[in-house]
Formats: structure tokens, C-alpha cells, sequence
């Protein structure tokens, strides 16, 4: 397969379609930290084009300070960030008036299915539900470092390249993140036999 | 858990949870997070995604690839100069003399007006403004 960076040379060298490739290559992991870090209440597809339509006007800039992927990436967080930050301003601006919940307490209806405890007939499919809706409750920042590191499988330095901070940033990031999320997860955890 | 950890620290750790349950348990939960969140699904994207980018990318205004990248090259020296040719500007001043439109460095004026003021000569500034225009010719 084409390296990134000969596909990118290509394109500065005025083939076009080389980007197609590039494109190709990425979309889907694009899509899913758009997915992960904004959940349900985003086009994701919208958004994707956007992150692509970005990179492909950027291109031409692009330096190879970092690899192409890191810097691609790079863009998908930047347009979450622009996203959660324009989601905050509509809701701000909304009539509606929506209780925000306290960091750490769940609403109602976010309460493990059904309202039961986990049970072994509790689907792994609800749990995971379950943890996608309880993302939601993070910091965006430990939200986006959580995506890429324990759904999407980045290393430590490739998100720390990503995020363009250090990898102990990352580290506490990350730790917060989990120990949240285990707080919301605790009785599905304690009672569970998840398959690591 | 990472696998990110240096041999000596693991091996600390390593030590530490095989005496600590409370800390085997976190380990455990933080396992049990990590497969449920690595097993998520991905997004699934529409099957016309590429096509639809396809489309978009063609109404984008033409890339020069070549031309920008060159561009790009020639924006940080083009600015320095830019900048450079605005800080010489600003720190000389000038001034309409019978010689015509004289220019002389502000640390100039000032030292030469210190000198006026110490032996209290009583000389106008197009008077200065000739002495130091002279003497810069005299160096020449």
C-alpha cells in the first residue's frame, strides 16, 4: 500500500485524485471519534465531509511536521470541539429549558436499563449503550482522550500528538476519564463477566 | 494495562497489586471498561460518503497544490520583510529642513539633544537635523 506521504506528495504535485486515497484510508476512523465524542446528537456524516473538505483546502499547507494521519485527526477534534462548543451556544440560546444534571449523578431514564441492575441477560449491547450515553457526562477534553485511546486504540504519543499536549496531559486526562465512567458503570462492572 | 508502562515501574506495580485487593479490583473494572468501550461499534457512514465527498471536493475552489505550497514557502520571508521595512519606517523620523526632507534615527535625536541641553546651545532641531546629516556624510 501507498504510504500517506507519498499520497500526499502526489496531491501537492497537482494529482488530485490522490487525495481520494487519502480519504479512503481515513474516513472511517474520522467518523468514529465524530461518533464517540458527539454521540447521536450530531450529523456525523455532515461533519466528516466538513473535517475532509477542511484537509483537502489545508493540504497544500500541510508541512509533515507530523505523520498525516496525526494531523488529519488533529482536524476531526478540532471540528468536535467547534461542534460541542456551537451545541452549548444553541442550548444556551434554546427556549426549552433542560436541566443540566450534576457532574457524576444520572438522570433518571439514564439509569442501567430498565432500571435493574445488570444481570447476565443484560446484552453487552446495552451496556455499551449505556457507557456511550455516560460519555456524554465528561469533560469533553477526558471525552475526546477516552475516544482515542480506549475505543479507537491510540498510543499515548499519537494522541499527544493529536491533542498537541504532553503525554502526562493525556495520562491524567485519561485516568479521570476512567475513573468516571467506572463511578457510572460500578454495578454493571462489579456483576458482570466481560470478555477482555 | 496500556502496555505504555516502563519495565521498572510495571514491575513496582506489578509487586504493589499482588498485596493490594482494592487495587486489583480498579485494575479489573478499569479492564472491564476498557473491552466494553474497545467493542463499541463504528459509526456506520452512508454507503454514498466517499461519492458525496467526491462531489463536494469538485465545487471547492481549484487547489493549486504547486503553486500554493510555493506560496506558502514565500509568506513567512514576504511578511519579514514586511515587518523589517514597518519597524525601519517607524524608528526613524523625519523632518522638512532647507535641505530638503532629512531622516534620522529617534536614539539620534535624543542623544544629540542631550548634548544641546548640556552645553545649552541654543540650536533649532533643522540646525541638529543638518549637523547629524552632515556628520553621517562626513563618515562616508
Amino acid at each position: 500500500m501507498e504510504e500517506d506521504a507519498r499520497l500526499v506528495r502526489r496531491f501537492v504535485g497537482g494529482d488530485h485524485g490522490a487525495f481520494d486515497e487519502l480519504a479512503k484510508r481515513h474516513y472511517q476512523r474520522i467518523c468514529n471519534i465524530l461518533h464517540h465524542t458527539l454521540g447521536r446528537s450530531a450529523d456525523i456524516d455532515d461533519l466528516a465531509q466538513e473535517v475532509l473538505v477542511k484537509a483537502y483546502q489545508a493540504l497544500p499547507h500541510y508541512r509533515g511536521e507530523a505523520a498525516f494521519s496525526t494531523w488529519i485527526f488533529r482536524i476531526a477534534v478540532n471540528v468536535c470541539l467547534d461542534e460541542l462548543r456551537q451545541q452549548k451556544r444553541r442550548r444556551i440560546f434554546s427556549f426549552s429549558r433542560v436541566k443540566e444534571p450534576e457532574e457524576g449523578q444520572l438522570e433518571l431514564e439514564e439509569k442501567l436499563p430498565g432500571g435493574r441492575r445488570p444481570d447476565s441477560e443484560m446484552e453487552q449491547k446495552e451496556v455499551a449503550e449505556f457507557l456511550q450515553k455516560v460519555m456524554k457526562k465528561l469533560p469533553e477534553k477526558n471525552r475526546i482522550v477516552f475516544t482515542l485511546r480506549d475505543i479507537e486504540g491510540f498510543s499515548y504519543s499519537e494522541i499527544a500528538g493529536i491533542l498537541q499536549c504532553s503525554i502526562g496531559t493525556v495520562k491524567s486526562r485519561l485516568f479521570y476519564a476512567r475513573v468516571k465512567l467506572r463511578q457510572y458503570l460500578r454495578p454493571y462492572l462489579d456483576e458482570s463477566e466481560i470478555q477482555e | 494495562m496500556d502496555e505504555e508502562l516502563q519495565t521498572e515501574v510495571r514491575q513496582f506495580l506489578e509487586d504493589h497489586l499482588r498485596g493490594c485487593g482494592a487495587c486489583q479490583g480498579a485494575l479489573e473494572d478499569f479492564r472491564k471498561l476498557k473491552a466494553v468501550a474497545s467493542g463499541l461499534p463504528p459509526y456506520s457512514a452512508s454507503p454514498y460518503f466517499l461519492t458525496r465527498l467526491k462531489a463536494n471536493l469538485e465545487t471547492q475552489p481549484e487547489t493549486n497544490g504547486e503553486v500554493a505550497a510555493i506560496e506558502a514557502k514565500l509568506l513567512v520571508p514576504i511578511i519579514g520583510l514586511l515587518v523589517l521595512a514597518l519597524a525601519l519606517l517607524f524608528s526613524f523620523t523625519g523632518k522638512e529642513t532647507s535641505e530638503g526632507y532629512l531622516f534620522y534615527s529617534t536614539a539620534q535625536q535624543t542623544v544629540v539633544e542631550e548634548q544641546l541641553l548640556q552645553r545649552q546651545v541654543p540650536f533649532s532641531k533643522d540646525e541638529v537635523l543638518v549637523l547629524v546629516v552632515s556628520d553621517h556624510r562626513g563618515e562616508e
